[in-house]
């Protein structure tokens, strides 16, 4: 029985999220106490901003290299900070893009932050877990409110079905990490990850193995590899652009964090065996993330398949089974967030109430309709792409050094091809931007400070990290090293 | 006269399996949300048999977390189906298709 007080220790590691969930909560006392004092959008937004700003200083003080926290099942150490800067990062940005969209599309603002503060909460938790059951809380506490986020736009179809198809295939999911962890459970006694680990060596084989099986089907969900990933494009096809972002980005940052602490930590001593499955489905994952995106018109079906495929190259990295390529995961989360998140805020830019601009024919001219958001939207691309000197290019290459590092020269070959026939797609978006003419008539936009705000601050993080990749690089993989 | 632990442990795998199957083949939304609840009740039997087996109430304890997050999980999944009925007064998964691949 794990010995649960509670002292300084405990205080700062639940800083961050319960920041955020005060926060969240303060947006929904502000609604019922004040319904008709509309005071616009921008309150709202402000109000969240803070809260975000107050949770990454808390995670930052909270930053420990000590033991863990709540008998040590919840830990604040590096990758649990650098995540919980991620998962900030990337609800920050999709608050701002979803400061006038969410308006034009008939969606109450507030409703909107406070939905996005609640799951970056179980994003928080997710990435410091070091515990089944807490890894199974944040699921659900991330989880739940990005359900309602997918069907937030109630008078849509297409919103709403996304957000049953999102439940329904999620709670499935977790009944199988349930299932997974209540193996665990019987096969070593314990649910926290050094109990496991130290257990490994006489619990019975089987149900270990079919513990772990279990576990990464649920995660795999989560994350959406495949062949667990048929609800990912119609979902985020579906859900508002805004929040598409933050589940193609933010949610899938904490899953994989999740996962790749699972299986570095708990599960170490069964590295041969979850290898080579996740080998299996990274190399699925990427090959057919990129095969069906080429076929893809519509700009928010295929940025989806382009994140099926980038799942399968972190994957990829963890496959790798090394410290080294734990901090290639943070690294290329960190920069996958940037670049991502920038390509979302275009799509949102070209569209206008009632008239979403998501096939890739309504980007024909804008390279010269719009120079400034078609120079960004082609940055953006071509860093997705890996081509240098843009930040997704040194993110591939340093998972690509950590599996050559760990003898998975195939993989990285694999992975490499695949960053050809990812160029396919995204030139395409590129060539229609700038060798088309528009086709219909665009009148001109109205301005959006905010979202042209967030292009902005996502540009210079893809430069950025393009150019001086060091500093971010070193905090990751220095946060997996000290991993125990 | 104990029960052996294997005979829950069998029970819960078999009520699992008939939950999983149908998620997969039953086609009223309703229905499926049903199938959920049944494996998330199994795998309770098995965090409980387990507990017994290895005599600490932690396997206990989680069925208490699990039941909680099945209730809030079943009250946020209620009522996107009550949304989606309202949309298309439809509660069959395969009318529910607008979005294809």
């Amino acid at each position: 029985m794990i010995d649960i007080g509670f002292g300084t220790a405990e205080a700062w590691a639940i800083a961050p999220f319960t920041i955020v969930t005060v926060f969240a909560i303060g947006i929904l006392l502000y609604e019922t106490f004040f319904p008709d004092n509309d005071r616009g959008v921008e309150l709202p937004f402000w109000f969240s901003i803070l809260g975000l700003c107050g949770a990454a200083i808390a995670s930052l003080l909270a930053w420990t290299d000590g033991p863990a926290a709540y008998g040590g099942t919840f830990s604040t150490d590096g990758v649990a900070v650098f995540t919980n800067m991620v998962c900030i990062l990337a609800a920050g940005l999709s608050l701002m893009m979803g400061v006038h969209y969410m308006d034009l599309i008939g969606v109450k603002a507030r409703e909107f932050h406070s939905l996005v503060l609640f799951t970056l909460a179980g994003m928080m938790i997710m990435g410091g877990a070091r515990d089944l059951i807490v890894l199974f809380l944040g699921i659900e506490v991330m989880s739940l409110p990005a359900y309602v986020l997918a069907g937030i736009r109630r008078q849509d179809e297409k919103s709403g079905e996304a957000a049953l198809k999102y439940f329904l295939l999620g709670a499935f999911a977790t009944s199988f990490l349930l299932y997974g962890i209540a193996l665990l459970y019987g096969a070593t006694g314990t649910t926290a990850y050094a109990g496991i680990s130290a257990a490994l060596g006489e619990a019975p084989r089987i149900a270990v193995l079919a513990g772990i099986g279990m576990l990464i089907v649920a995660l795999g969900f989560k994350v959406g590899v495949v062949p667990f990933h048929f609800w990912a494009p119609d979902v985020y096809q579906g859900a508002p652009t805004a929040v598409t972002a933050l589940m193609a980005v933010g949610v899938k940052a904490a899953a994989v964090v999740g996962t790749a602490r699972l299986l570095l930590t708990g599960l170490e001593g069964m590295h041969a065996e979850w290898s080579a499955v996740l080998w299996w489905l990274a190399v699925a994952t990427m090959t057919l993330g990129n095969v069906v995106a080429i076929a893809q018109n519509n700009v928010k079906r295929m940025p989806a398949y382009s994140s099926v495929a980038h799942a399968g190259y972190l994957f990829a990295a963890i496959a790798a089974g090394t410290p080294r390529g734990g901090g290639a995961v943070l690294f290329y989360l960190l920069v996958y967030a940037f670049m991502n998140l920038g390509a979302f805020a275009v799509v949102i830019a070209v569209g206008r109430k009632d008239e979403p601009n998501e096939l890739l024919s309504d980007f024909a001219g804008l390279g010269s309709r719009r120079p400034l958001l078609g120079g960004a939207m082609v940055l953006f691309l071509l860093s997705l792409m890996g081509i240098p000197p843009l930040a997704g290019f040194v993110g591939k290459l340093y998972i690509i050094e950590a599996l050559v590092d760990s003898q998975q020269v195939w993989l990285s070959v694999i992975l490499i091809l695949n960053s050809v026939v990812s160029g396919y797609y995204y030139l395409r978006v590129i060539i229609e931007m700038f060798m088309r003419d528009a086709t219909a008539e665009h009148p001109e936009p109205e301005a959006q400070p905010y979202l042209m705000l967030c292009v902005f601050v996502a540009l210079v993080g893809t430069v950025f990290l393009g150019l001086f990749p060091d500093l971010a690089l070193d905090a990751a993989r220095d946060s997996f090293a000290a991993l125990r | 006269m104990d029960t052996p632990v294997e005979y829950y442990l069998v029970l819960a795998a078999i009520l699992f399996g008939i939950g999983a199957l149908g998620v997969l083949i039953r086609r009223n939304v309703i229905v499926i949300l049903m199938s959920i609840e049944l494996m998330l009740n199994a795998v309770n039997v098995t965090f409980v048999a387990f507990a017994r087996q290895q005599w600490s109430v932690d396997g206990q304890v989680i069925v208490f977390f699990v039941m909680t997050v099945a209730a809030a999980e079943v009250a946020v999944g209620l009522a996107i189906v009550l949304m989606s009925f309202a949309q298309r007064k439809t509660i069959n998964a395969d009318e529910i298709n607008l979005l294809r691949w």
